[in-house]
């Protein structure tokens, strides 16, 4: 992996200690994708104008998760919610319910329970 | 208007990947455009980072038609940006904002790239900023409180 610059690592340490404690405990190999390749996003990709993880069409409920910049992240259910999360760990720790969702799940494990189906990685504006 | 890859220091851009909503306006000496991306419509995107010839973007919410965000520019690139559009849960000893109130991001340039840091946390609009773009942050959205 290439050497981080040490300002970034300052600003992605809560992801960085995320992806750490994810890896080699992956649940499925769409988890390992997920967490491998937003890895590599937060390091590489600044988006300025948004990368779509998952749009509304994507699932039955509406959710969207989007990142932004480096490691920030914007997430609502529809035109019901959205709320801003300044890292991964605290995007997918949100608790769904908040959001307008049924049920008290997290954001982690409502992607585990669909094996992270409708997540997209081809969809950052800037890599346009 | 295009993205931080397609900015050409001379002027313009390489590749333009938006366009002008509705008419522009000039606010306390100020060019004002509402901005949406070429080809979306869910209103997903985010405002570009560098402008063209305007000194704020402002940015449609996802119900395409109200305003929930605005980015300040000078010498066309990014330097302050007002969010009105979402939650904003402050860390300890940091405000926290409600939907509907304008929060302040500082925006910084490392190698002549325009970047954002997550660890800075947004704050209310100080005084200054409130006289020079509160006309601008009404035109966009009478309902946004500033503070």
């Amino acid at each position: 992996m290439k050497k981080i610059d040490p300002d970034l690592m300052l600003l992605l340490e809560d992801d960085l200690a995320l992806f750490e404690e994810m890896r080699g405990n992956y649940v499925s190999e769409n988890e390992r994708v997920f967490f491998e390749t937003i890895e590599q996003k937060e390091i590489n990709d600044f988006s300025s104008m948004y990368d779509m993880l998952m749009l509304e069409p994507d699932n039955e409920i509406g959710f969207f998760l989007q990142r932004e910049y480096w490691n920030e992240y914007e997430l609502g259910i529809g035109k019901r919610s959205c709320e801003h999360c300044d890292s991964l760990c605290e995007a997918l720790n949100f608790d769904m319910f908040t959001l307008g969702h049924t049920e008290h799940i997290s954001v982690l494990q409502w992607l585990r329970k669909r094996d992270y189906a409708g997540v997209h990685y081809d969809r950052d504006n800037d890599k346009q | 208007m295009g993205g931080q890859n397609h900015y050409l220091p001379a002027g313009g851009f390489s590749q333009y990947l938006y366009h002008t909503e509705g008419e522009s306006a000039v606010i306390n000496g100020l060019r004002v455009k509402v901005l949406a991306k070429i080809d979306e419509d869910n209103h997903h995107s985010g405002l570009p980072f560098y402008s063209n010839t305007s000194d704020v973007y402002l940015k449609i919410e996802r119900d395409g038609i109200l305003v929930e965000q605005a980015i300040i520019y000078q010498n066309r690139k990014a330097v302050l940006e007002f969010d009105w559009g979402h939650n904003h849960n402050g860390k300890i000893g940091h405000p926290s904002f409600k939907k509907g109130e304008v929060h302040v991001h500082e925006l910084h340039q490392i190698d002549g790239k325009v970047r954002r840091n997550s660890k800075v946390q947004p704050r209310w609009m100080n005084t200054e900023e409130m006289v020079k773009y509160g006309d601008i942050i009404r035109f966009a959205n009478p309902n946004a409180k500033m503070r």
